[in-house]
């Protein structure tokens, strides 16, 4: 018992120095805290800011808070419908909370817990616990200041919007608590029938909701009261939260330490993939294909043909087994046909720069999606063609779909009938441009035949500098289709023709 | 068989010579002609990396059927299914390689690898993932594959009894030492104490 209590003891005192450490370095990395050899000049500026910082955050919410109060009082039917709608929203709150707990591990491990702290005998209800205090201080964080706004908008007065914003803590605690108890009782099934049976509790909730069963609005009910300066049932809020937490403890240490280390490894190797995407985007969407599929049979076969008709079968058989890969071949037309909109129809301002930012947040990667499978070196060795006509094969269906989509768009906008084939011919110039400068940030550096720093970027920066100078500003719509064309045909000398 | 301490510069030296990497300075020739010249899918040697990669979409036999009938291999479906019965591999055929132990992802890139029948075969550390039965296995391949005219160079760190290679190639300081056995005096993975 005693050796079981300092383990606790360890754990918590171990989760604080972390805590500690994680706000220190955010509060230092946006400049709000000094680090330790900072000079007394670099401490007063970063108490400064931070003092900024707390002062811009308490305007912001008197801000909110009186925009909440004008809405209220020029229109009184809003505060009637927040009256009624609150207890609804409240409930709906509280499952959304036990759905996000049911939908992956409310104790996520990083892969340094993963190697020392889950090996050591560490009391899981201990764990659980500290887990427990940041998540529902991270629920506070969102339910506090809209119990506020709620009440503001219910009552039509500012009177009573502290008093709703600190029932609302209880309210937190207990919902936070009773989803927190389900997943962690459902991280301890490993049977699957039994781990979605627990989805029941959020589903029979929802249904509650729908059919306005009492119980269920109750705990909404008493927080609508105390927003609008009625009785406060406090009663009934410590129960709710006590309820919560009774049973979060009683299922605190019921959870398999295994299955969450195994879920959590599974994240966080989707989270490396998700950090690599600035780098590859094309190889990150592979690493998460693989870790997608290798749990799934697979359908479809591929022909006997060879050549362009096999790769084509591949790239069509590849989008059918993992057809989550077309959201990116979205995501490319939708960023290609916008810029496209901004050469035909008649555009305002810089708003070309707008479009230049969603290139560099999204660019079109799923243009040159198979090449990048292609190009690593192992298989890349055994493929006979050389990279360029790999990069054109591999490209076509995906550019295909994206050509469609274009031109189905250039239909519906009001262009003039001369103007389409210009137009769709400027989109095949960017999905040229854009595969080329994908196929080479995603050949890498010894398949390129340059010696240029970041050949890739330098082909795009050219490209759409092109297209931004002619197709944008001067809505010299062929000409860009043209010269784009001949600027494509030249960077493809870029890769190397092995 | 190349061998070398940890950081001697093993896999550095055939990936240069797979054409994987560029070389600072020197060369490369093979049968006479700068690497570079030759085309990596026409006699460029094959190199099986430690971490080979693989089509997320395609089961293990569709890649063999991919690259198989890409190359135009006649007999590739008899050769592959000797292959993967080779190396234990037939049961798994229709599933995904990002499913498999390191193991047996290290021997379906050693049945395309052998499927493509390469002049040069490179394998950097093909034992370490391998039971030893499939070592032996890989072992009696790599010997019908060099009386079918082939060359295999090996860098490895262990070398189970069965392997006898022809020749020894060890990495010391940037220098290449050659001989006909591996020196007694210095054991094969000379690592720290």
């Amino acid at each position: 018992m005693a050796r079981t209590s300092s383990t606790s003891a360890a754990v918590v005192a171990f989760h604080l120095r972390r805590w500690d450490h994680a706000v220190g370095r955010w509060l230092f990395s946006l400049g709000f805290l000094p680090d330790r050899d900072a000079s007394t000049l670099g401490r007063i500026y970063a108490y400064y800011t931070f003092l900024l910082g707390a002062f811009w955050l308490l305007a912001s919410w008197g801000g909110v808070l009186t925009l909440t109060l004008q809405a209220s009082r020029s229109a009184p039917q809003l505060q009637a419908a927040m009256r009624t709608a609150l207890p609804t929203l409240f409930g709906l709150s509280a499952m959304g909370l036990a759905v996000l707990a049911l939908a992956r591990s409310p104790i996520t491990l990083s892969a340094e817990d993963a190697s020392y702290l889950a090996p050591c005998p560490v009391p899981r209800r201990s764990l659980a616990l500290v887990r427990f205090v940041p998540s529902w201080l991270g629920a506070l964080g969102f339910i506090v200041p809209l119990a506020g706004v709620a009440s503001v908008l219910a009552s039509g007065t500012p009177a009573h919007y502290l008093a709703a914003m600190a029932a609302s803590v209880p309210l937190a605690l207990g919902a936070q608590a009773f989803a927190w108890a389900i997943g962690l009782r459902r991280m301890g099934f490993a049977s699957r029938a039994r781990r979605m049976a627990l989805w029941a509790p959020p589903f029979l909730l929802l249904a509650a909701i729908a059919f306005r069963v009492p119980f269920a609005l109750a705990p909404g009910r008493w927080l609508t009261a105390v927003a609008i300066g009625g009785r406060v049932a406090t009663g009934g809020l410590l129960a709710f939260a006590a309820g919560g937490v009774a049973l979060l403890i009683a299922f605190a240490s019921s959870y398999d330490l295994t299955l969450v280390t195994d879920e959590s490894l599974r994240r966080s190797f989707l989270r490396s993939i998700a950090a690599g995407r600035r780098y590859s985007p094309a190889g990150a969407a592979q690493q998460k294909k693989a870790a997608a599929l290798s749990r799934r049979r697979a359908r479809f076969r591929l022909p006997s043909s060879s050549g362009t008709a096999l790769l084509l079968a591949r790239a069509a058989i590849v989008r059918l087994r993992y057809p989550a890969s077309l959201w990116g071949t979205l995501r490319t037309a939708v960023v290609l046909i916008g810029g496209l909109d901004l050469a035909v129809l008649p555009t305002r301002g810089n708003a070309w720069l707008a479009w230049v930012l969603i290139v560099m947040l999204f660019p079109p990667s799923a243009l040159a999606e198979d090449y990048a499978a292609d190009a690593r070196p192992f298989l890349r060795q055994f493929l006979p063609m050389s990279a360029l006509r790999l990069a054109a094969v591999d490209a076509l269906l995906p550019a295909a779909i994206v050509a469609a989509a274009g031109l189905v768009e250039l239909l519906f906008i009001p262009l003039p009938a001369a103007g389409v084939l210009p137009a769709f011919l400027l989109l095949m110039a960017l999905i040229a441009v854009s595969t080329v400068s994908q196929a080479l940030r995603e050949a890498g550096p010894d398949v390129v035949a340059s010696r240029l720093p970041a050949p890739d970027l330098l082909s795009a920066a050219v490209g759409y500098g092109l297209f931004i100078w002619l197709g944008v500003a001067e809505h010299a719509v062929m000409a860009a289709a043209v010269v784009l064309l001949i600027a494509a045909a030249a960077m493809t000398s870029l890769l190397r023709p092995d | 068989m190349l061998l070398g301490r940890n950081g001697a510069g093993k896999s550095t030296l055939l990936r240069c010579l797979a054409g994987w990497q560029r070389i600072d300075r020197g060369s490369i020739s093979l049968g006479g002609r700068p690497l570079r010249e030759v085309q990596p899918h026409a006699g460029r040697p094959v190199l099986v990396p430690d971490t080979p990669s693989f089509y997320a979409e395609l089961t293990a036999w569709e890649h063999l059927q991919l690259l198989g009938q890409l190359r135009g291999l006649r007999g590739w479906k008899d050769a592959a299914d000797r292959l993967l019965e080779v190396f234990g591999l037939t049961a798994h055929k229709g599933a995904y390689p990002s499913s498999f132990s390191r193991g047996m992802q290290y021997k379906l890139a050693l049945s395309i690898a052998l499927l493509m029948q390469p002049r040069v075969l490179l394998l950097d550390e093909p034992f370490g993932p391998l039971d030893a039965d499939s070592a032996t296995a890989l072992w009696h391949e790599l010997e019908r594959h060099a009386r079918d005219g082939g060359a295999v160079l090996i860098a490895a760190h262990q070398m189970p009894e069965v392997v006898k290679p022809h020749r020894f190639l060890r990495l010391l300081d940037g220098h290449l030492e050659v001989g006909d056995k591996p020196d007694a005096e210095r054991p094969l993975a000379p690592e720290g104490p």
